[in-house]
């Protein structure tokens, strides 16, 4: 057998495992929508773990993460940062969204939110928010997988095949099997992403440097201005505003993200969540090896022509043998895979529960609710493999600027449905589409902000004000 | 929470933690330092949650 052949081997097994594992519990699950969407309520800690934390790390750390490393020094230690901070909200949240979900029967974010404030307009506004963060989210993921296929056949499968191949796959299970599907898989995702993260940012960096240690040493006479906090941005030493406020919106949209806040309601209790929100910084931690691959490809020859493409780079100028080659390549499928899967799960669930139910005022039966959500799951992710085939500029800037901020603007109308009584449904959409409207508008006019500052941090504090004034100024709800 | 969002961003990290040495297992004190606070919000959630879980039961 030719090396391609090994690695394609490999990544075939991995993929024939994966439909495996994922297409099995579908046949537990119970026919309705909460079955598919929520599993039925009965996710245990150890899925919750995984789900949770293999949802968060999309393709993005595979490629992404090191690629800031070796490009923007510890400036990339900001993803550890609003790791950390992002998820502890959960730990208050989760188990209120979880009683109120067990209570009326909720699956979606939106769906809790629309019943506390009696209003079918904000489910419209979120739904269709989430929708267009998703939709390129997803397109990212799917073409990160066509890469990483491309990369490693050495263009033997060309990458609109590899995220066709992979995604179909992905399709399959989550079609089968809901949200369970997606539990199933992540753990095996997630185990094989941990693993294969621990061992390539150890051996890296003693293969190039002899040791963790000496490399630092390295780098501090070579690049000094890699460990100098808070790093660099666009070759320039970056700044603390910028720092600072990157780790606010990060923190605050972290748990607002449609996808994972929908896992509070497929837990089996508050304990499995409040537990899972105490264990999630030890997946935060495998970021940490993540960066070091990074730091070891600084000063590599040939570089790379892209930041984001250092690891694939290293791995396939070191002369490995194909079969660990095939094994990285298995796991930056996992990557993407895991936050793909989620991610259209989500998307579907929400066009139709908050889309077409609740926002429209449609009546479903729940077996025909659960067939038109995985026909919704199959046209989202047509769409977002179009978006991955035909766009040419760079998605991951795409994702930053177009996702992060924007979903920020959902969580303090989340928040405030789940802890604050007086807030009302006229302060909610004002909050919403004040802080969306003034996100997209320093978008569109960067020159408006200081340097470095994120855009998503002024509409989030004019979002906050909207919500607050505009509640006290209308009749509070009986 | 506030604790760490504090160590986290400026001034609280550049006062803290913007140093290479002394190095922990060879990282640089700035990573190990947001390492660091990974394990410790574990560390300090895992001790609430017994804790209220304790005083709940009684």
């Amino acid at each position: 057998m030719t090396s391609s052949a090994w690695v394609i081997a490999v990544a075939a097994s991995y993929l024939a495992l994966n439909l495996v594992v994922g297409l099995w519990p579908g046949r537990r699950a119970s026919a309705s929508a909460a079955g598919w969407v929520a599993g039925d309520r009965a996710l245990g800690l150890f899925v919750m773990y995984f789900i949770t934390g293999a949802t968060i790390f999309s393709a993005f750390a595979f490629l992404g993460a090191p690629g800031w490393a070796y490009e923007r020094g510890v400036a990339s230690l900001v993803i550890l940062a609003y790791g950390v901070l992002g998820f502890l909200p959960f730990y208050w949240l989760g188990p209120r969204a979880a009683a109120l979900g067990r209570e009326h029967g909720f699956v979606t974010q939106a769906e809790m939110v629309a019943q506390r404030f009696d209003s079918r307009a904000v489910a419209g506004w979120m739904a269709l928010l989430s929708v267009l963060a998703f939709v390129p989210y997803l397109a990212l993921q799917i073409s990160g997988a066509g890469l990483v296929v491309e990369a490693l056949t050495r263009g033997a499968v060309p990458s609109w095949a590899g995220g066709l191949i992979v995604y179909a796959v992905v399709t399959a299970y989550v079609l089968k099997s809901g949200v369970l599907g997606v539990g199933w898989t992540n753990v095996l995702q997630g185990l094989f992403m941990l693993v294969l993260a621990w061992v390539l940012g150890l051996w890296l960096p003693w293969r190039l440097h002899s040791g963790v240690g000496p490399m630092f040493e390295h780098l501090r006479q070579s690049r000094p201005e890699l460990l100098v906090l808070p790093g660099l941005s666009g070759g320039k030493p970056w700044t603390w505003l910028g720092w600072s406020s990157s780790v606010l919106v990060s923190t605050v949209g972290f748990s607002a993200w449609p996808h994972l806040f929908m896992k509070a309601f497929g837990a089996k209790d508050g304990r499995t969540i409040r537990r899972t929100v105490v264990l999630y910084p030890t997946f935060q931690v495998f970021l940490v090896p993540i960066l070091l691959i990074g730091f070891a490809g600084v000063g590599f020859q040939p570089a790379p022509e892209r930041a984001d493409q250092i690891l694939p780079h290293l791995l396939m100028h070191l002369d490995l043998p194909p079969v660990i080659v095939g094994l990285f390549c298995a796991g930056a499928l996992a990557a993407s895979m895991s936050s793909g899967d989620a991610i259209a799960h989500a998307a579907a669930s929400i066009v139709v529960r908050d889309g077409w139910i609740t926002a429209l005022g449609k009546r479903m039966e729940p077996v025909r609710e659960r067939a038109a959500t995985r026909v919704v799951l199959v046209v989202v992710m047509l769409a977002g493999y179009a978006l991955a085939v035909g766009w040419t500029g760079t998605l991951v800037s795409l994702l930053l600027k177009y996702a992060y901020g924007p979903v920020a603007q959902l969580a303090p109308v989340v928040w405030a449905a789940l802890l604050w009584k007086r807030a009302t449904a006229a302060g909610a959409i004002a909050g919403l589409s004040g802080g969306l409207a003034l996100n997209l508008l320093l978008l569109a006019r960067p020159e408006l902000l200081p340097r470095d500052l994120h855009p998503g941090l002024p509409a989030l504090v004019l979002n906050v004000a909207l919500l607050v004034g505009v509640s006290w100024a209308s009749a509070p709800r009986r | 929470m506030a604790s760490a969002l504090a160590a986290l961003v400026w001034p609280g990290i550049d006062l803290a933690a913007n140093r290479v040495e002394p190095r922990v297992l060879g990282l640089p004190f700035s990573i190990a330092w947001v390492a660091g606070w990974a394990l410790a919000s574990c560390g300090v959630l895992a001790l609430y949650l017994a804790l209220t879980e304790r005083a709940e039961e009684r």
